[in-house]
């Protein structure tokens, strides 16, 4: 009986059949988050339709400041990871555990600045509910209730990340990837780059309304 | 899969790229008074395109997965279409 290679499952022929089946099932799963925040980003788009002033005004009162830093380093995350794929793809083993921690604490960023955010936006009564801001439109209430639930899920995405990355990292310090596997490498590195992009639709439809009025 | 893969130069230029895009988008959202909104869109498209072909690497593999990433696409297109076919062309108000 031939002998078989340890890192591919019994039901796959050989590493390169395994590792696109992996890709598959990591594409099938972006394609279905991507209809997950499509039915928030379909409301905000209704909603923006039929309340536009009420949401420019909305969008007027978040901090393009903290957003714009926080794009910028969800940009450079992006940059490091894709780096740590390509590290693991030209068996550069050393170079692939600090490019995840950078990686990571580039993650960690983006919650912190967000947190600030957030407090902030308490602080200035932008919580949909008998406390919100009454100097603004009844409707700017819609705009905040999607602004903290698309925020807050993608911040949940952004922590899910951020836990996959750290035990990537870990097995990546253990010598269990290199130029010969280095799947879940990749696959992470999809998850975080789709995280990534949903921020960058987010970013001008939550903090860019009408800001030239 | 594909041999091919990107190298660190082109990571690097796609990621000076995106930033400078990014910062694109902010001035137009703040200087430009008319079509704005369909700019903003365009430029953001192109920041996901670039993400998606380099960063992603989805140039460099096989055309499954170029299904795979249309098919996704396509899903929500129809999902806003319905949508929009119902809300914008009825009374609600």
């Amino acid at each position: 009986m031939p002998e078989k290679n340890p890192i591919v499952a019994e039901q796959f022929e050989d590493a390169q059949q395994q590792a696109e089946a992996a890709h598959l099932g990591m594409w099938t799963f972006i394609a279905t988050e991507i209809l997950f925040f499509g039915g928030l980003f379909l409301a905000y788009t209704v909603y923006r339709h039929f309340y536009f002033s009420a949401f420019a005004a909305a969008s007027k009162h978040t901090d393009v400041m903290f957003g714009t830093i926080n794009s910028v380093i969800l940009l450079t995350s992006s940059f490091t990871m894709a780096l740590a794929v390509h590290a693991a793809k030209e068996n550069r083993v050393k170079k692939i555990a600090p490019f995840l921690a950078l990686t990571i604490l580039l993650g960690l960023a983006f919650l912190v600045v967000k947190g600030f955010e957030y407090h902030k936006d308490l602080h200035d009564r932008l919580l949909p509910g008998a406390n919100f801001d009454p100097s603004l439109p009844p409707q700017a209430q819609i705009f905040f209730w999607l602004y903290w639930a698309m925020t807050g899920l993608h911040g949940i995405h952004v922590t899910v990340g951020i836990g996959i990355l750290t035990v990537m990292f870990l097995r990546a310090r253990r010598g269990k990837y290199s130029g010969s596997y280095y799947t879940p490498v990749e696959l992470t590195g999809l998850y975080w780059h789709f995280v990534d992009i949903v921020w960058l639709f987010l970013y001008p439809l939550l903090y860019l309304v009408q800001r030239h009025t | 899969m594909n041999a091919n893969h990107p190298t660190k130069k082109l990571f690097a230029l796609i990621w000076i790229v995106l930033v400078v895009l990014h910062f694109t988008i902010l001035g137009i959202a703040y200087y430009l008074k008319f079509f704005d909104t369909q700019l903003i869109a365009a430029l953001v498209f192109i920041q996901m395109m670039l993400i998606i072909l380099f960063f992603m690497e989805v140039r460099y593999t096989m055309k499954l997965i170029w299904m795979f990433v249309a098919a996704g696409f396509f899903w929500l297109c129809i999902q806003f279409v319905l949508v929009a076919s119902d809300y914008l062309t009825r009374a609600w108000h």
